[in-house]
């Protein structure tokens, strides 16, 4: 049971993005994010969910609205990026893991050179954190080395070495093969145990159901939904809902009677 | 091939080696300099300096040095600027290196995703901060090969100074040539003169490339 | 860097080892492609010592029809390159009267001092007429005829800063051609001169024009030449050095030629012929500051 608190820790106030060739991304977001919550936000292929989650940390910049970090607006003009980035961290699909560093080379490289950690504090933060995602031994390794589960799971606790307040997940688990998304996921549910604040963008709709607090549903640069999970997945309220959770369904008419499974099998040369 | 005669001469190769190895290191220096500049430039779109470094680039790279040398020695100075050989031997060598090193630099900048700049900048780094940490450790990683290959060749082409008076390795072997005869001996000299020069250059750079490939980078 | 199904490395991050074989494979290539060029440079060189082609007798000359000399082509008023491409100057006119004598057509090959030797031993001429000052060391090599001009050392330098006296160069920069007495000559007697050595003569008078040297050593038939040629510059000292003579060169053991070069001599001594050069090529250069007879040498005898 995750805590939260009412205290807003994001807020997305009609946030709007229009590419210089005229395409939306986003059509006026509206999106608020408590303490310790665990946002998911879900939808079709397009329909702006990564790109909302990249104005959150400045990497794609707002042609419309603000947005507010613990009460103060990080979307103005003087605002200074590099230090929003070290409370709002993120984890890509391709884990982005500096190829030329170790694993724990990553994961000191910004404590050290941004936050001015001195190295040796550095490096044992950084060791503990892979002792707590069971990748103490890989310190050593480079990125090339690892799996990609396990180089997600790298991306993750080099994000959460520099502390931050947010985290934001973007489709971490849609490159890796099928087996090694779950030791990602076991890694951001006991996140969201701890209570880490997250937003997270999927579509593994299994884990949104288990981890999310709350699921938002975009299509097409605006919120269509929100719900808590259960109700969400079982009885979503607007059609597009219905139509999304639809694509993830599958039946067949008719099926074949198989072979009768209870005899023993024949004995064959 | 007399062993005497060899030894007779080999101080005079060791000292003009000297001048060789110092004129090529400077040049080489001066080269990657430019060359950093230039692939930066080219690697931000930077507006105008691109087209400029683009031309710079195709001048340098399809003049030969000696023409080059030329230039700089025999025609500056009748608009007044005079420099001496061993100036324009190092701006020549800057100047056509710096052609090649660009292109190199830029090939090894491009192939490094611009979604790592992502991720560095997602941890709080200034941009300048990611290309110092991030872009151009593996960019450079990857251009290693082109970049050593082009510092073999610097230092190939400095036997042409010797049309500027410059007494290096090329223009002492013509020396013993032209004064003794020992035409055998002096050429001798001078391949293992070029020799112990580029051998050790060579093999540092594949311990270089050797360091990497555990990390993945360069191949 | 995304994962594609397949291509995970293994627990141990080991990259595959190189087959051994295409490792020994490529070292025997390379070998191979060292030892090739060893032997192919050895041939080469070894040949250019001895004689890559041997000396053609004046019988072979004739039957070819075409005698190669070899001369200047940048040094007036000896062998140059006038407008219109056509060779001018005191040698040619003299090697041009050879092949006229011979009976064969004249290839006139243009030659850089250091190289003299080299186009002879080599056989890529037959005759180096490019005023070439007979030496005892040059004699080792080459055969000589007998002498057509007289000749010493001289000395240019720019009319602000005359030198007059060799001691002047002391510890300062001059400028000589590389293969020329002028280098021997300073090496061995001043060597506490800073010698700056070019290939051409085009170059090093660039470089006197452009101040790189406190004055230009070379033969003083040239000096004067050049000097009266450029204001700024004068010839300030009209002999250095011994006395010595030019005169034409063919390849080491071509007796036949040499003995052909000799007798030619003395016809074209009976008619005057190199004064006869003198008035054409070189009286308009030195007009009235030097006599015929103070460079002229006729019938190959030194008067």
């Amino acid at each position: 049971m995750t805590t939260t608190t009412d205290a807003p820790v994001l807020e997305l106030r009609d946030v709007r993005k229009t590419y210089p060739g005229g395409v939306t991304a986003l059509d006026g977001v509206d999106l608020t994010v408590r303490r310790g919550e665990v946002v998911v936000i879900v939808g079709p292929s397009g329909c702006g969910k990564s790109t909302l989650l990249r104005t959150v940390n400045g990497l794609e910049p707002l042609t419309g609205g603000a947005i507010a970090l613990d009460g103060s607006q990080i979307t103005g003009s003087g605002t200074r990026w590099e230090t929003v980035r070290q409370r709002v961290g993120m984890v890509f699909q391709s884990y982005e893991l500096f190829n030329h560093l170790t694993v724990l080379g990553n994961l000191t490289l910004a404590p050290v050179r941004v936050a001015g950690t001195p190295r040796a504090k550095a490096e044992r933060r950084g060791l503990e954190l892979l002792a707590r995602v069971g990748l103490a031994d890989k310190a050593g390794s480079y990125p090339r080395e690892l799996s990609g589960g396990q180089r997600q799971r790298v991306a993750i606790v080099r994000a959460l070495a520099m502390q931050p307040e947010v985290l934001l997940l973007d489709e971490i688990t849609a490159s890796l093969d099928p087996e090694m998304v779950r030791e990602v996921l076991d890694v951001v549910v006991e996140l969201a145990d701890n209570g880490m604040t997250m937003l997270v963008v999927t579509h593994e709709m299994g884990f949104a159901r288990a981890v999310a607090d709350r699921v938002v549903l975009m299509d097409r640069g605006r919120v269509v939904e929100e719900a808590e999970p259960e109700e969400f997945f079982t009885n979503p309220r607007s059609d597009r809902a219905r139509a999304f959770l639809q694509t993830f369904t599958y039946t067949r008419s008719t099926r074949r009677a198989g072979p009768d499974v209870s005899a023993e099998p024949a004995a064959e040369g | 091939m007399s062993p005497d005669v060899l030894l007779e001469h080999a101080p005079l190769f060791a000292r003009a080696a000297v001048v060789t190895v110092r004129i090529a290191a400077l040049g080489i220096l001066g080269a990657l300099t430019v060359g950093l500049v230039c692939a930066a430039v080219e690697h931000f779109r930077v507006p105008v300096g691109r087209q400029a470094v683009r031309a710079y680039v195709e001048l340098a790279r399809n003049t030969p040095l000696v023409v080059q040398l030329f230039f700089l020695y025999f025609a500056l100075p009748k608009v007044g600027v005079v420099w001496s050989g061993e100036a324009c031997a190092i701006i020549g060598l800057t100047f056509l290196g710096g052609g090649y090193m660009a292109e190199a630099l830029r090939s090894g900048l491009d192939a490094v995703d611009a979604s790592q700049v992502d991720g560095a900048l997602s941890l709080g780094m200034s941009r300048g901060a990611a290309l110092r940490h991030v872009v151009l450790p593996q960019g450079v990683a990857v251009a290693v090969p082109a970049l050593t290959a082009n510092v073999i060749f610097l230092v190939k082409e400095t036997s042409v100074v010797s049309v500027v008076a410059l007494p290096d390795l090329m223009y002492v072997a013509k020396d013993i040539i032209g004064s003794s005869y020992d035409t055998r001996e002096a050429l001798t000299l001078l391949v293992v003169a070029y020799l112990v020069i580029l051998l050790p250059v060579a093999l540092g750079a594949r311990a270089l490339e050797g360091r990497w490939r555990r990390a993945g980078l360069g191949s | 860097m995304s994962t594609t199904p397949g291509t995970t490395p293994d627990a141990t991050g080991e990259v595959a080892a190189a087959p051994k074989r295409r490792t020994t494979l490529v070292a025997a290539i390379v070998v191979a492609a060292l030892a090739l060029a060893g032997v192919v440079t050895w041939l080469a060189f070894g040949r250019s010592q001895g004689a890559a082609t041997g000396p053609r007798t004046v019988a072979q000359i004739q039957e070819a029809g075409k005698v190669r000399i070899g001369v200047f082509s940048d040094k007036a008023p000896f062998g140059s390159v006038d407008s219109s491409g056509a060779y001018v100057g005191y040698d040619i006119e003299y090697a041009e009267r050879v092949a006229k004598d011979l009976g064969v057509t004249l290839e006139l090959v243009p030659v850089e001092a250091a190289a003299r030797v080299e186009y002879l031993t080599s056989g890529k001429v037959d005759i180096i007429l490019a005023n070439f000052t007979v030496t005892e060391e040059r004699a080792e090599k080459v055969d000589f005829a007998k002498p057509y001009l007289k000749v010493s050392l001289g000395v240019v330098s720019p009319d602000g800063a005359p030198i007059t006296d060799v001691a002047q160069l002391d510890g300062k920069d001059v400028l000589v051609v590389r293969g020329t007495t002028a280098e021997t000559y300073l090496e061995a007697h001043h060597p506490e001169v800073k010698i700056q050595k070019y290939e051409q003569y085009t170059e090093v008078t660039n470089a006197l024009l452009d101040g790189r040297g406190a004055a230009w050593v070379t033969d003083n038939t040239e000096a004067l030449a050049w000097a009266k040629n450029n204001d700024g510059f004068s010839t300030t000292i009209a002999s250095l050095g011994p006395q010595d003579s030019i005169a034409a060169a063919v390849q080491k053991g071509n007796a036949d030629l040499l003995r052909w070069l000799d007798d030619e001599l003395v016809t074209l001594g009976k008619e005057n012929f190199f004064h006869a050069a003198y008035t054409k090529t070189l009286e308009p250069v030195y007009g009235t500051d030097v006599s015929a007879d103070e460079l002229v040498v006729e019938g190959g005898v030194v008067r």
